[in-house]
């Protein structure tokens, strides 16, 4: 589907091509099938190692759907995930579960992804007894060293979550997730439930273990502002398709599709020298339509305004706009 | 200056929790001049909602006490004396709230709550005959114009077919939707002074560009004075005229927008503007420790152990007045004691924040240059300059 031709790296760690998660919605007596949600429509995007991809968009985008089909939490429903060249959308999960020790996922509300019932020592050494793997010596031993490697004192491993506040109980959470080496990690809004004085440590930390291990980051947010700062590459995401794949420094720079224009001048500024990455302001119509029943043409032309009668017919290709920069509008096609 | 329309003086909230008494709320003072926008900033549990609370009379009482202070709106004072509070209440303040699928009810439609909103309104003292007859449908408004009311008033907050919407249930609405007929009611009772808690958390950011647009064409349409409660410094920014920043129940410093957000001085809300990500950089140091726990608040500074430029001996023992530095900017801070012009007192913070952190452990990419490994004889020089 995208014609947009990707020279990056050339053995990425993750090559996600044309993914598909489509819902049913079923309705009547026999509940037969009436329609569907495209939650990710058709979705390509390369992860390098080492590398952090941003996928922004407000909520109901589909930018979680697509972390966890990437993550095999949800299988898909077209489309090919390889990872390390393997493709692993269509594994068992039998097959899968050398995988997961590689794929890992750190999710946005740590009290709920936590076991309140559990002490820290054995959320951290749960997916070691997932896998089966080390004696119980090695296992105690493993989760001093990652709770080290967090910046968490050691004696937290006999607390339970609840004794510990909201940055400390996400610190626990990385460490869960790092448990096995994984090599990518999926990031769903690490840092959203936490005020900014404490998120402002933990992507330090984020940052830090990336360096230190050579992970590479697949991170979800709806923060424009924190990735510019953290990511390497961002991808725009709008009911369910990119709209606009960047590397930060030019998406910020010079946004080319006008969703991405929007959502920079929606941006509440805190300091004024921001003021100069800040399009003109743009007056914002509606909100995301619903899902199941997407406008025609680009799903974007009814809050859009640049919008043309095109836009309502055409359904735009993502075409290359600039080096390793594609974008989704009508109005690309007129400049070539 | 003229008089202010609300001016909270050294209020004083305590809880009785399982854990103790937690002295929640110590000594804020606050004034919302007429016609004026004022922002309350702070991390959670900071006690912006209780202080918002207090000044709406929706304070649980208990667990929550009110142990000192006053409240005067349009010089009447109205924590001591109930009755007063409950007739400002309903005359003359509105609020918003953060979640409009809680606040709103889920068993009747927008039409039926805004009617009853208009029915109750500026009534403190309801019986049961004319709860009887209002839901008997004889009530002393008629339906026409109550009708032709909130049509205007949904149409004014640019709501798509207001007379649809009368007759939905608030979960048939978008998230948008919800906050702009919350809005809507909040107007419903024409109040002369709005308070909203962080009205637009949870929405989208193209969305709360819209609620944020609507909500200053209101305020300036009706000459409405604001307390607006908010985390995000962007949205105090975007929407306020003055910014008061409270951390641990305290306020720690005041003063416009701009000169809070371009230019903080106390060093809370120093590390607090450095860690919001920004487009241009991003302070990736954040600020250490914890918000205290409330039931054993630390002695002197409520801040100070966490404070990069905390001064043994002094900070932990003296409780920092607010320093008037200038017109209107106030900071609560040990360091500005001596009458320094903002500039100076600034860079000394500044200095001594950079020294102390060099010595933890920093990590993660520097964000923009730093002095921090700059020489203590560099840093006495630059302070003896500060000073002349």
């Amino acid at each position: 589907m995208s014609d947009a031709t990707d020279d990056r790296t050339d053995d990425p760690l993750l090559r996600v091509q044309n993914l598909e998660k489509y819902y049913p919605i079923t309705g009547g007596l026999l509940k037969k099938k009436v329609g569907e949600v495209k939650a990710v429509d058709g979705v390509s995007f390369e992860l390098g190692r080492g590398e952090t991809l941003a996928i922004v968009g407000e909520s109901g985008c589909g930018k979680t759907t697509l972390g966890k089909t990437v993550a095999r939490l949800h299988e898909p429903t077209g489309g090919s995930i390889l990872f390390d060249g393997q493709d692993i959308g269509t594994l068992s999960e039998r097959e899968l579960k050398p995988v997961r020790r590689e794929i890992q996922v750190v999710y946005q509300d740590p009290t709920s992804s936590l076991n309140p019932r559990k002490r820290i020592k054995d959320i951290v050494a749960e997916p070691m007894t997932v896998h089966d793997i080390g004696t119980k010596a090695q296992r105690r031993e493993r989760v001093v060293e990652l709770l080290r490697r967090v910046d968490l004192p050691e004696d937290f491993r006999y607390r339970y979550p609840s004794e510990l506040s909201g940055g400390q109980q996400q610190r626990v959470a990385i460490a869960r997730a790092l448990t096995l080496n994984p090599s990518l990690l999926v990031l769903d809004e690490p840092t959203s439930a936490l005020d900014v004085s404490v998120q402002a440590k933990v992507i330090s930390l984020l940052e830090e273990l990336q360096d230190d291990l050579g992970l590479s980051y697949l991170m979800i947010t709806h923060d424009l502002s924190l990735t510019k700062n953290i990511a390497d590459r961002i991808g725009v995401m709008y009911l369910g398709k990119l709209m606009e794949k960047a590397p930060a420094a030019s998406l910020f720079d010079d946004p080319q599709n006008p969703y991405t224009e929007q959502l920079l001048s929606a941006i509440p500024i805190v300091e004024e020298s921001e003021a100069a990455y800040k399009p003109d302001r743009i007056s914002i119509q509606g909100e995301t339509p619903d899902p199941s029943d997407p406008p025609s043409g680009c799903s974007f032309h009814p809050r859009c305004h640049r919008t043309v009668d095109e836009c309502s017919r055409t359904e735009p290709e993502l075409v290359d706009v600039g080096p390793d920069h594609t974008s989704r509008c009508v109005h690309h096609d007129d400049t070539d | 200056m003229t008089d202010p329309i609300l001016e909270l003086r050294d209020l004083e909230v305590h809880f009785n929790t399982f854990d103790g008494r937690a002295e929640v709320i110590n000594g804020v003072d606050l004034t919302v001049e007429e016609g004026e926008t004022v922002a309350i900033v702070g991390e959670s549990g900071c006690g912006k909602s209780v202080t918002a609370e207090t000044v709406m009379g929706m304070l649980p009482q208990p667990p929550g006490e009110i142990v000192n202070g006053e409240l005067y709106y349009r010089d009447e004072e109205l924590l001591g004396d109930e009755t007063a509070h409950e007739r400002v209440k309903t005359e003359s303040l509105g609020m918003i709230f953060q979640d409009p699928m809680t606040s709103l009810s889920p068993v009747f439609t927008v039409g039926e709550m805004m009617r009853d909103v208009m029915t109750y309104q500026n009534k403190t003292n309801v019986g049961w005959l004319e709860i009887f007859r209002n839901i008997v449908g004889r009530r002393d408004v008629s339906e026409a114009d109550m009708h032709d009311r909130c049509i205007e008033l949904l149409d004014r907050l640019q709501i798509p077919d207001p007379e649809g919407i009368l007759d939905r249930y608030p979960i048939e609405l978008s998230g948008g939707m919800r906050q702009r007929v919350l809005i809507a009611m909040a107007m419903l009772g024409e109040p002369e002074f709005l308070i909203a808690d962080e009205p637009t958390t949870a929405l989208d950011v193209t969305v709360q560009d819209q609620i944020l647009d609507l909500l200053s064409e209101q305020v300036k349409r009706e000459d409405l004075s604001m307390l607006y409660i908010t985390h995000n410094l962007g949205v105090a920014r975007r929407i306020a005229d003055r910014i008061y920043v409270m951390y641990a129940g305290e306020i720690a410093e005041v003063g416009s927008c701009e000169d809070i957000l371009d230019e903080p001085l106390h060093p809370y809300s120093r590390g607090l503007v450095d860690s919001v990500p920004k487009l241009t950089e991003f302070d990736r140091e954040g600020i250490e420790g914890l918000i205290p726990n409330y039931t054993e608040p630390p002695s002197g500074c409520r801040f100070h152990p966490r404070c990069p430029a905390a001064v043994a001996g002094e900070c932990d023992v003296t409780r920092p007045p607010r320093f008037e530095l200038a017109d209107g900017r106030e900071v609560a801070c040990l360091l500005y004691e001596d009458g320094l012009s903002p500039a100076a007192a600034n860079e000394i913070a500044a200095t001594e924040a950079d020294t102390n952190r060099g010595s933890g452990t920093t990590h993660g990419r520097s964000s923009g240059p730093r002095e921090s490994d700059e020489s203590i004889e560099s840093l006495t020089q630059r302070m003896e300059d500060a000073n002349e």
